[in-house]
């Protein structure tokens, strides 16, 4: 190696450094964010007068703490409940969370602020958690929506 | 004593009365809750609305599912009544959704019941009316009262319209006949076939639209074409000598005058309303010497005197009765024309109709030359792929696209669709299914196979490979490349049909892995665990990443320009009998977004030939429903769901010009000249199948008229 990659890899490493400690710092301040856009689940035509809608929602985690705000509109009956879910993109699973805050109506806020286990973070920063709301008419699944990046 | 005849009757008589009495044992006891009044009423509304995509005996073809037999009942024995008609309600006729009248719809499900074995009675059928269809349809069907016997007996397809028949007379001057040199070396004034060039390449070299005054571009016709409901209005005009050759819907071909617009002459070339499968597109006719070739849409293959449009000749490609059908035209080489086959989902006991087939018919007199059949018979190479399903049951292989060609290699290239049913548990084999989801290279001379690349073996999520082969030459290199519903870009030798690259252009989940030295795909486990009635996830949907919209070819950029599209789906697949008459696509599906588009389903995007690494893309909502055309010009025109017809710079994608037609966009553009001056066509149009069924789902926002199937034709502005 001559005296100028040398240089070179040292400046590289410290810069890394500085990135990683600089985003560190910014996550346990800030949180990493991501997002999902909330849309139907799996319907066909004849289920549109029961399923419809759309919304948006943040996620922000900060160390173990997930805290989501968001809002949806255009459901056709009141929302119940809503819950995270584990299923890989595009992939309904299990649900894994169940305490989140939504408005007893057809549009509102979906609120919500969880601890997270080391695992679900890995499945969160690997997209592998979902929001799904549920409404009166649509009791199995209304909305729902990959958290990601 | 009595002769073979009278035994011959008395053995009929004797069946007969046995399965009268089957049938009769079949039958409930009690009467189900319809009226025979209701159920006539169905039987008439079904005639003229239904019967042209779900077929005159209610045995379904291709996404329109069977509304009779066992295959039905096996669906809907734990579903009841009330679910049947709403579901017709709010989803039937496809092409218009919720159109039918609540009384319409009653007496649909009347009818329906009744074809399925349950008898009427004095109680009405309600909406309301909730009953298990298990308990009163059996799947078998009384002889009527009035001698019609199950689905419609043996009545025809409609055939109310007009019939077949020239329906104006004229003349094409000064016509000149196309030559092989023209087709081997088409005339950039020119659009002689699907496509624009035996590559396939969708470019045009023509340069007088450029990017710096594509913005002046402005309406210089405007022609209507057929408004046949259900009908799917695809199609790829031809023009030859300033003159348009257009295939509407329903049979219907025109030639117009390109630079006014003027109707010359036009051929209803079969009766209206004989639709027997499929979406009844019409999505390219073809031209040669002095004739128009027209695959019709129950699977007829005619020609017509280009100069006057009159039927010169015309030959049977495949039983419609069986569902076999057309939606893609020929493609004519050295004399020959080759033509696919769609519908060849049923399970048929006649041997010279099992699986479906690339044919080739002399030009001149329509005489058939040879067939390749799709569909490995058992004793066949490759007959073992399907395991040990006997002949009958070997379904799909459908070629519902027009091949390419390249004429130094003298090879033609077919892409063939998915073996039927959809999904393996269904189809009761795992094998991977040749030709199915295949590449083919056939020599056109004899229709014999130079080789084959199987896309997908054993496919078993209606993930078609059906699509257009685009030929480039990249250095030495011959290549084919082509795009499935799976998304997924392959690059071939198009000369040893070796592997050489595959790019994802969206996002997929079907497979866990993809092996970049072979391209052989490797499913998402619980995809191939999956047993009928269980819902199995995937993205893409059936819309397909890409479907029939096809690609360009952009030589300036050696770029391919892609119209893509991102939706999810479940799909179940269904039990299905193993007897001739069955078969069919026989699966539910539930349609999602796709997650991480941000709600977009359209995607336009271009890859370098060479790296096959995407150079530029953007997306929106609507879905794209043309093919890409691009020019010498550095512009690409592709039209979409939401009305809008746009012209894009080859270079970044970035949009130069748009305008909104009447309803969506839909078909094939291609541009021309005529003494001098440049012309863009482009149709707009109604119907098809999933990349139309699947916006209607999770598009609901996204609106359009339900007519307005038309031919529009810009150009520049006189200076």
């Amino acid at each position: 190696m001559t005296k100028r990659q040398g240089l070179t890899a040292i400046l590289a490493g410290a810069v890394t450094l500085w990135l990683a400690f600089s985003t560190g710092a910014q996550n346990t301040q800030t949180g990493e964010t991501f997002k999902a856009r909330l849309s139907p689940v799996p319907i066909n035509v004849s289920m549109l007068s029961t399923v419809a809608g759309s919304g948006s929602l943040t996620a922000v985690l900060a160390g173990k703490r997930l805290t989501l705000t968001g809002t949806f509109e255009g459901l056709r009956s009141p929302a119940t409940t809503a819950r995270i879910h584990r299923g890989p993109k595009g992939i309904p699973g299990p649900a894994i969370l169940d305490n989140l805050t939504v408005s007893k109506a057809t549009s509102g806020a979906l609120t919500g602020s969880l601890e997270l286990t080391p695992e679900q973070i890995a499945d969160l920063r690997n997209g592998k958690l979902y929001v799904q709301i549920q409404s009166e008419r649509a009791p199995d699944g209304n909305l729902w929506g990959w958290l990601l990046k | 004593m009595l002769g073979p005849k009278v035994y011959r009757f008395l053995a009929c008589g004797a069946i007969a009365a046995f399965g009268i009495a089957l049938a009769a044992a079949q039958q409930p006891t009690t009467p189900a809750p319809f009226t025979a009044e209701q159920a006539n009423a169905g039987r008439a509304t079904y005639q003229s609305i239904c019967a042209g995509c779900h077929l005159p005996d209610l045995k379904g073809s291709n996404e329109a599912t069977p509304l009779a037999g066992r295959n039905f009942v096996n669906t809907w024995r734990d579903r009841t009544t009330a679910d049947l008609f709403t579901r017709i309600h709010t989803t039937m006729p496809s092409s218009t959704p919720g159109s039918l009248s609540e009384q319409e719809a009653i007496n649909l499900v009347a009818y329906i019941l009744q074809e399925n074995g349950a008898s009427a009675g004095a109680q009405a059928l309600k909406p309301e009316t909730s009953v298990p269809i298990g308990t009163i349809a059996t799947g078998v069907a009384q002889p009527q009262a009035d001698g019609i016997g199950p689905g419609l007996g043996s009545a025809p397809a409609r055939t109310s319209g007009a019939p077949a028949g020239q329906t104006v007379t004229g003349e094409v001057k000064n016509y000149v006949p196309v030559t092989d040199n023209m087709l081997l070396h088409p005339d950039p004034s020119d659009w002689l076939m699907v496509r624009g060039n035996y590559q396939a390449w969708n470019h045009s070299a023509l340069t007088q639209i450029t990017r710096d005054n594509v913005k002046d571009l402005k309406l210089a016709w405007v022609w209507s074409m057929n408004d046949a409901a259900g009908l799917a209005n695809e199609p790829s005009p031809l023009v030859h000598n300033g003159i348009i050759y257009l295939a509407n819907t329903d049979n219907l071909v025109q030639a117009l005058d390109g630079r006014t617009g003027d109707l010359i002459w036009e051929n209803r070339v079969r009766p209206a309303g004989l639709k027997v499968g499929g979406t009844g597109a019409t999505r390219n006719i073809a031209i040669y010497q002095d004739k128009v070739f027209l695959a019709t849409t129950d699977a007829h293959l005619a020609a017509l005197d280009a100069r006057t449009g009159k039927t010169l000749w015309e030959v049977v490609l495949a039983d419609s009765g069986r569902g076999s059908h057309n939606t893609s035209g020929p493609i004519v080489i050295g004399g020959k024309v080759l033509q696919g086959l769609s519908g060849c989902d049923q399970f048929t006991a006649k041997e010279n109709e099992q699986g479906c087939f690339i044919s080739a018919f002399d030009a001149a007199t329509g005489k058939l030359l040879w067939r390749f059949n799709t569909i490995a018979k058992a004793g066949e190479p490759g007959g073992d792929t399907w395991g040990s399903l006997p002949n009958m049951l070997r379904a799909g292989g459908e070629t519902w696209i027009t091949g390419s060609y390249d004429p130094d290699l003298n090879l033609t290239y077919w892409g063939v669709a998915q073996a039927k049913p959809w999904m393996q548990a269904s189809r009761g084999t795992k094998g991977t299914a040749l030709y199915s989801s295949s590449t083919l290279a056939l020599r056109p001379n004899d229709g014999t196979l130079a080789w084959h690349f199987q896309h997908i073996p054993g496919e078993t999520l209606d993930m078609d490979e059906v699509y257009e082969r685009v030929l480039v030459d990249i250095g030495d290199r011959k290549t084919v490349f082509t795009i499935g519903k799976t998304g997924i870009l392959s690059k071939l030798d198009r000369k040893t049909g070796e592997f050489l690259g595959i790019q994802e252009t969206i996002f997929q989940n079907i497979f866990s892995s993809i092996d970049p030295k072979t391209g052989t795909p490797t499913y998402r486990p619980d995809i191939m665990e999956q047993e009928t009635g269980q819902w199995v996830p995937s993205c893409p949907s059936t819309e397909g990443g890409h479907n029939w919209q096809a690609m360009s070819y952009d030589p300036g950029t050696a770029r391919l320009i892609i119209p893509l599209s991102q939706s999810c789906m479940e799909m179940s697949g269904r039990k299905v009998e193993p007897t001739a008459g069955s078969g069919g696509t026989a699966a539910d599906r539930l349609f999602y977004e796709m997650p991480g588009t941000d709600g977009n389903v359209g995607r336009l995007a271009a890859f370098d030939v060479k790296t096959m690494k995407e150079t530029w893309s953007w997306q929106q909502r609507p879905s794209f429903l043309t093919a890409v055309l691009s020019t010498n010009g550095g512009l690409a025109f592709v039209g979409d769901i939401n009305r809008y017809f746009r012209a894009v710079d080859v270079n970044t994608g970035k949009t130069l010009w748009q305008i909104r037609l009447g309803t969506s966009v839909q078909g094939f553009p291609v541009t021309f000249s005529i003494g001098g001056k440049q012309y863009v066509a482009v149709s707009t149009g109604l119907g098809g199948g999933s990349p139309r069924n699947v916006p209607r789902t999770i598009l609901p926002d996204i609106h359009y008229p339900l007519t307005g199937n038309a031919l529009y034709v810009f150009t520049l502005p006189e200076k």
